[in-house]
């Protein structure tokens, strides 16, 4: 008997194959080594815009919240600094915070953004032969490339790609256009008409932010009529929720402010476009009242989660014509568009002024919680609403951050962040872009 | 002649039962306490010179030795934990007595070490902290294995989280050790690993009731666990159960009934402010007296209600225990009760004196019904944050629907979250079998395997409401919803060791052990989730109208090691050991190898060396020396090694990728290399004992959870990397005394204290890195020259208190370096000061002082432990100022110190004000017994009666000014420090029956 214990141990230490002993299952998830392969090409490009569309939805809501669209409606203290408009806070949850958490943007975009790059390196470095349908999937990629940048652009003062160096927002926005500009090449070539007109509205924003007017007018004029380019949300996961319904209707996060609850045109006229509904749900706070954009209003939480989020539509590209041609073209731009939801024309001067205070007012109502409103303040040099100063309803006073800073996770764990050439997003403390 | 024969026949029949007797060799007597005189069983008595004649006494401290030859023989009575007696007695005495008297240090214990069988404590070079469960159980009502160490066991910290029943405690082992892994020790039960997690405020650890176990022993520090391996460096506790003994069968009966209740309930609770905008006036609610005078009590008095049954003993060749217990407690609210139904069956066969085969198997089912209170809101919640303006008298009029339904409570009214249903059940099954083989007298292997399984069903279910008060309040989830969780937890055991010894010498003893170890741990979870169900009486998921996504997943995890042990022993008084265990586990990195964990000690028990013997002072009776140097160390999560993906809902209804974790190949484990020295002592005739370690341990490649810079597309991942170096360092000490030993009374005492200390040497790796804040709401970091988990955080010092604007204004902070500077920047409310050390976060002493008083058949038993050197974040303080401006600091900011009302107006980033010294003493336990009389235990039919009325937490003496210094809301290192919405510790009183057959 002692032999046969004795050998028996000893087989087991001598004869059995170790590794084989600590090999584990992992499967709830793929080892990275074996995703990138062509084999997986659609797989990648797939995933990189379901990325992207849970990270714009977010994008939407933590931008809303950022500026005076949305008001946080949570009793969770670390959410308020984005509402509040902290002067210099940089360990907020937009920085930490992932797709389906209230006010996650720098993470969820970044993720996006190098899963879209990602598979945009890897087709180049495929052939046709070896994927199907390779320049559809390069003009996809390259499109929620480009809006991944764009995005991270509009929202953050500075960024960072690959733990590289600090990026501004015009070499954001620049590197988005040369992503729109590959998507509008593959895309001609594979003959996606939809990928192509969204990515002549994405180059057309990202150029009129670049001050490249003549640019933004040659790419806005291609986008046809009702064009329209979604995110196209479902109820099937909170990933694919409808974000701003989601934080609204389902989850109570969040509410419209109160002084966007009613927008109108200088006319006075309540405008559709930016309309609102109050809600029967109280917010989680349970002292706010519960506004939400009309457009993202359902009867039912289905229906509501499923709603799709614009990313790129025509009537931003005339928004764009409008502002890139100023004057009486811009006027003429922006009354066709009154007229289709039955508004009264602009009839006040066309001087720059003037003009400015116009596009800035159509804009923050044609394109109500979609993404654009913070971004507008800062680009314009709006007034922020409440003024810096202003006591919060929960603590606090209102600060004066138009852009985000960069992270704390982002200067903590990338080397190659030169912490002298950091920015706080405070107005007025660094140049406009 | 006839009358001498009838003469001799007489005489013969006088004489001859006592000749008989002598000749028949019986010897009965009975074993007692000296002082207690109360009867010792368990008592070895051996007859000197003649191998295996002897007898064990029984309950009653009874024994009879049959067989005997002679006029006298020489008995030893002997039982570990007293001194042994030796005593000539004439064959044939019926009436011997033993009188043991109890041993301060007991130096031949059997303890648990991770070898093959046990070792003798006089051969280990480290200290091992032991409780003799049955001992306190027959003392005093102790709830769970958890409070059985708090106090007990010197080195051992018990941080509760909640008062809630069957909520789970941290434990942690000579303080904190590391970054980002786990801080709970290791837990063994009769060999074998068992799951040692805790799910939601539910710990595993206290599944084991405490009435099937025999011992608990701790071992402390990297050279104690060397041979537990890679994952042992937190410490590894054995829980050994009981065990049959050969002799009658004896059955036990306990029946336990109390109550617990939330002491001092309304003078705990806030009362909270709010002055009335439209009328001025102010209104005030502490929400436990409004309720109360409502006529619906916020908290009840909880039941306690336990039955347990044992049966033990053994013939021949088998030894047998089994038992049985039905547990149910009630928490304070309707929302929290536990029922736990357990048994077990320990069986042993020796079928020759060369194998011994052991069975020990438990099964435990248990419902538990929780609230998530701080994490999710509860009665607890509503109640603390109570807000006067939602009161009846702070509505308009007419009063419109629903103002004032709430009565004061912060979300909704109690019985809205009575309709909030959310429970646990669990079902556990823990076996294994121990083959024991001698073959020769000089080897021995021991195979030992078992299994630990745990079926978890975590579940919450709201049904479809028609109260109009809960529709309300739910809006649109009163149609219900339901949820549930399925977690599968198997640890499989597999354990052989080897050991020969032989005599090197007449004096040396040579030990040498061998033994793999294979353990595997496979865990599956299953959730599936749906909301609005379309009628009332629906239940299930089924029915409800939206389904959730159901998911699932699987994780596992392996550990492969060796180790070998060579032990000298000379003289059985010296001894020295040397051992190397070699680990490999699933977790490690592609890169990462074999880690290598060493081991030496060094015992020595200097009072049997006869040379120090005499020179030694008479008092001490017993000195050994120990110094140990070894290593253990603790593996990285699961998978925490690989870069992975994840499937996630993608566009088109497709399924995609996400990016999941950042990994990295070259993740070793976490290598702790400890040494400790210290000696035990047996003094005035053992009557006192002194234990007392000094340790100090080096983890080296600590790991740290480091955010991952988003640029990388892995942003929403953590990366585990070996970056630091932590060293700790402390002392235990434990003194055990019989103050008093007379016959009819007697005071026993046990003195514990520990200390420890650590300080982070090293961080993240790169030399700049210096300061890692954590995020956490109490402001947790890890800072090179601190201990892990420190609080820091900015120092108001001064303030100007504004009348017109009732604001404090240009708040001062400290400096950092002794003076002073503006809190803010100018013109902002960025915080530009630095951040300065406001407290551990756990308990830097830790002891208990245990007495026990003795007066004939009562003993009075009283346990006053004390926690100190930590502080905690007032998080309901701080809810109460900062979130919802109702605390007597918001509403009255000119009554107060400005740099007070600083902080409570800045919500955004100062905290200091809430961050408050948490060391406490406690009056943990007080029990009186009573051994009734066998007169009277025999009218029950019974052997013994005792009766043992016991309370426990009856009082505090604190300067913390939250709820409870023990509560915390849950979670491993980063949320002990946080105090927010959960049930404090509750007082209880219990009343048990011990019956013996």
């Amino acid at each position: 008997m002692g032999r046969l214990a004795g050998a028996a141990a000893a087989a087991f230490v001598v004869a059995c194959n170790t590794s084989r002993l600590l090999d584990v299952q992992t499967p709830n998830s793929v080892p990275a080594t074996v995703y990138t392969n062509p084999a997986n090409a659609t797989l990648m490009v797939n995933s990189a815009i379901g990325d992207f569309e849970c990270a714009f939805g977010g994008f939407v809501v933590a931008e809303g919240i950022a500026t005076d669209e949305l008001q946080d409606a949570t009793i969770t203290a670390a959410n308020w600094q984005l509402d509040r408009r902290d002067d210099g806070f940089t360990s907020g949850s937009y920085g930490t915070n992932g797709c389906t958490t209230t006010e996650g943007l720098y993470t969820p975009l970044s993720t996006a953004r190098w899963e879209a790059d990602q598979s945009v390196n890897s087709l180049n470095g495929w052939t046709d032969a070896q994927v199907p349908n390779r320049q559809t999937l390069l003009a996809q990629a390259n499109l929620y490339a480009g809006f991944s940048y764009a995005s991270l652009g509009m929202a953050m003062c500075q960024a960072a790609f690959d733990l590289g160096p600090l990026i501004d927002q015009k070499g954001m926005f620049a590197l988005a256009e040369k992503r729109f500009t590959d998507a509008v090449t593959a895309a001609r070539a594979a003959g996606q008409t939809s990928v192509l007109n969204a990515a002549y509205v994405g180059r057309a924003r990202v150029r009129l932010f670049q001050h490249n007017a003549a640019g933004a007018i040659a790419d806005a004029q291609l986008v046809p009529s009702g064009f329209v380019f979604n995110a196209a949300m479902d109820a099937t996961s909170s990933r694919r929720f409808n974000h701003v319904f989601n934080a609204i209707s389902t989850g109570g996060l969040a509410t419209v402010e109160p002084a966007a609850r009613a927008l109108t045109t200088e006319n006075g006229e309540v405008d559709p476009r930016s309309g609102t509904t109050r809600l029967t749900t109280k917010p989680a706070d349970g002292t706010s009242l519960e506004f939400i954009p009309t457009k993202y209003n359902a009867a039912t939480l289905t229906a509501g989660e499923a709603l799709p989020q614009p990313i790129a539509r025509y009537e931003e590209a005339q928004l764009i014509l409008a502002e890139a041609q100023g004057g009486a073209a811009a006027v003429g731009v922006i009354n066709a568009m009154r007229a289709a939801v039955s508004l009264k024309p602009y009839t006040g001067p066309t001087d720059a002024a003037s003009i400015t205070t116009l596009i800035v007012g159509e804009r923050q109502r044609v394109l109500f919680v979609e993404g654009f409103r913070a971004f507008d303040v800062e680009r314009f040099n709006q007034p922020l609403t409440p003024a810096a100063g202003t006591p919060y309803r929960l603590g606090g006073v209102y600060g004066h951050t138009v852009c985000l800073p960069l992270p704390d996770i982002e200067r903590a764990n990338n080397p190659n962040i030169d912490q002298a050439q950091l920015i706080s997003g405070v107005q007025g403390q660094f140049p406009i872009p | 002649m006839i009358a001498k024969l009838s003469a001799v026949s007489l005489a013969l029949l006088l004489v001859l039962p006592n000749a008989v007797r002598a000749q028949n060799g019986v010897v009965e007597g009975r074993v007692i306490v000296e002082g207690s005189q109360r009867p010792l069983a368990g008592v070895q008595i051996a007859v000197a010179g003649a191998a295996g004649k002897g007898a064990v006494s029984d309950a009653s401290g009874r024994f009879r030795i049959t067989g005997l030859s002679g006029a006298t023989v020489i008995l030893n009575a002997r039982l570990l934990g007293y001194r042994p007696v030796t005593d000539t007695v004439r064959v044939g005495a019926t009436n011997v007595r033993f009188a043991l008297s109890e041993r301060a240090v007991e130096l031949n214990q059997l303890v648990v070490t991770g070898t093959a069988g046990t070792q003798e404590k006089r051969e280990l070079g480290t200290s091992v902290a032991s409780v003799n469960v049955a001992d306190v159980m027959a003392t005093t009502s102790v709830p769970s294995v958890e409070s059985l160490l708090n106090g007990r066991a010197p080195g051992v910290t018990v941080i509760p989280t909640s008062g809630q029943v069957g909520a789970g405690s941290q434990i942690r082992v000579r303080g904190i050790g590391t970054f980002s892994l786990s801080s709970t020790p290791l837990l063994y039960v009769d060999g074998i690993r068992v799951d040692n997690g805790q799910t939601g405020l539910i710990a595993r650890f206290n599944d084991f009731d405490p009435e099937e176990i025999e011992n608990i022993e701790v071992l402390k520090g990297p050279a104690a666990a060397t041979l537990y391996g890679t994952e042992a460096a937190r410490g590894v506790i054995n829980i050994i159960t009981k065990k049959g003994a050969a002799g009658e069968t004896k059955y036990t009966f306990t029946a336990k009934g109390g109550t617990s209740w939330f002491q001092n309930a309304a003078g705990r609770m806030p009362t909270n402010y709010w002055i009335n905008p439209a009328t001025g006036n102010l209104l005030s609610i502490n929400y436990v007296k409004s309720e109360a005078a409502n006529g619906t009590p916020l908290f009840r008095n909880g039941g306690i209600a336990n039955y347990a049954a044992s049966v033990s003993g053994g013939a021949g060749v088998y030894r047998y225990f089994a038992s049985g217990e039905w547990n149910n407690a009630e928490g304070i609210t309707l929302q929290n009760a536990r029922l736990q139904k357990s048994a077990r069956t320990n069986l042993s066969i020796v079928p020759s004196s060369k194998l011994d085969l052991e069975t020990s198997v438990g099964y435990l089912t248990s419902h538990t019904n929780v609230t998530p209170e701080g994490s999710g809101g509860g009665i607890f919640f509503t109640g603390e944050y109570a807000k006067p303006q939602l009161t009846l008298a702070a509505c308009p009029t007419p009063v419109p629907r629903g103002c004032g339904w709430s009565r004061g409570g912060f979300t909704f009214p109690p019985e809205v979250y009575n309709a909030l249903l959310s429970w646990q059940d669990v079902q556990r099954f823990t076996g294994s079998v121990s083959l024991k083989y001698d073959p020769f007298s000089w080897m021995s292997h021991r195979l030992l395997f078992g299994t630990d399984y745990t079926l978890e069903d975590i579940q919450a279910y709201t049904p479809y409401q028609t109260d109009s008060t809960i529709v309300f309040f739910l809006g649109a989830g009163f149609d219900g919803s339901r949820s549930e969780t399925t977690q599968q937890s198997t640890f499989n055991t597999y354990d052989y060791s080897g050991a020969v010894h032989f005599n090197v010498s007449p004096r040396i003893l040579s030990k040498s052990t061998i033994g793999v170890q294979y353990y595997t741990n496979y865990n599956t979870a299953l959730s599936a989730s749906g909301t609005h169900f379309p009628t009332p009486g629906l239940s299930t998921i089924s029915a409800t109208g939206t389904k959730g996504t159901p998911t699932s997943s699987l994780t596992a995890n392996n550990t492969l090691g060796f180790y070998g042990q060579q032990e000298l022993a000379i003289s059985d008084r010296l001894f020295v050991t040397g051992a190397v265990r070699v680990d490999n586990n699933s977790a490690f990195g592609s890169k990462a190898g074999w880690a290598t964990y060493p081991k030496a000690s060094l015992s020595w028990v200097a009072s049997e060396e006869p040379s120090v013997r005499g020179r030694l002072p008479s008092f001490i009776d017993a000195l050994r020396l120990r110094v140990a140097y070894g290593g253990s160390g603790q593996q990285p999560g699961v998978n925490t090694a690989l870069r992975t993906l994840s499937p996630v809902a993608g566009p088109n209804s497709a399924t995609v990728l996400s990016n999941n974790t950042f990994g990295n190949p070259d993740l070793k484990p976490e290598r702790v290399l400890g040494t400790e020295l210290g000696f035990e002592a047996g003094l005035f005739k053992d009557r006192i004992g002194i234990d007392f370690t000094f340790y100090s341990d080096v983890s080296h490649d600590a790991i740290l959870s480091k955010g991952v810079a988003p640029s990388t597309g892995f942003g929403a991942s953590t990366q585990f990397i070996n970056a630091g170096q932590i060293n700790k360092h402390g002392i235990e000490l434990a003194l055990k005394g019989q103050v008093v030993s007379r016959r009819d009374y007697g005071w026993d005492m046990q003195f514990n204290i520990a200390a420890n200390t650590s300080k982070i040497v090293k961080l993240s790796g790169a030399a700049a890195d210096t300061n890692i804040d954590l995020g956490t709401a109490p402001p947790l970091a890890h800072r090179v020259g601190y201990s892990p988990f420190d609080l820091f955080t900015f120092k108001v010092i001064s303030a100007t208190y504004d009348p017109t604007t009732k604001k404090a204004v240009n708040p001062v902070c400290d400096d950092g370096k002794g003076g002073s500077m503006p809190c803010f920047a100018p013109g902002t409310t960025s915080v530009q000061a630095p951040k300065v050390f406001f407290g551990h976060s756990i308990p830097t002493t830790e002891g208990a002082w245990i007495n026990t008083f003795r007066y004939q058949r009562f003993r009075l038993y009283v346990m006053v432990d004390f926690q100190n050197g930590f502080s905690k974040l007032d998080n309901n303080l701080r809810i109460n100022c900062q979130l919802t401006s109702d605390c007597i600091y918001s509403v009255f900011p000119a009554k107060y110190d400005p740099k007070i009302v600083a902080v409570v107006q800045n919500s955004g980033t100062l905290r200091d004000f809430f961050i408050k010294p948490a060391s406490f003493t406690k009056l943990r336990e007080v029990s009186l017994s009573y051994d009734a009389p066998g007169v009277l235990a025999r009218r029950f039919g019974a052997h013994s009666l005792g009766v043992t009325a016991s309370a426990r937490n009856l009082a505090m003496i604190t300067k913390y000014t939250g709820i409870d210094p023990e509560n915390s809301l849950g979670g491993q290192n980063g949320s002990i420090a946080l105090d927010q919405s959960e049930y404090p510790q509750l007082a209880s009183f219990v009343v048990s029956i011990r019956l013996s057959y």
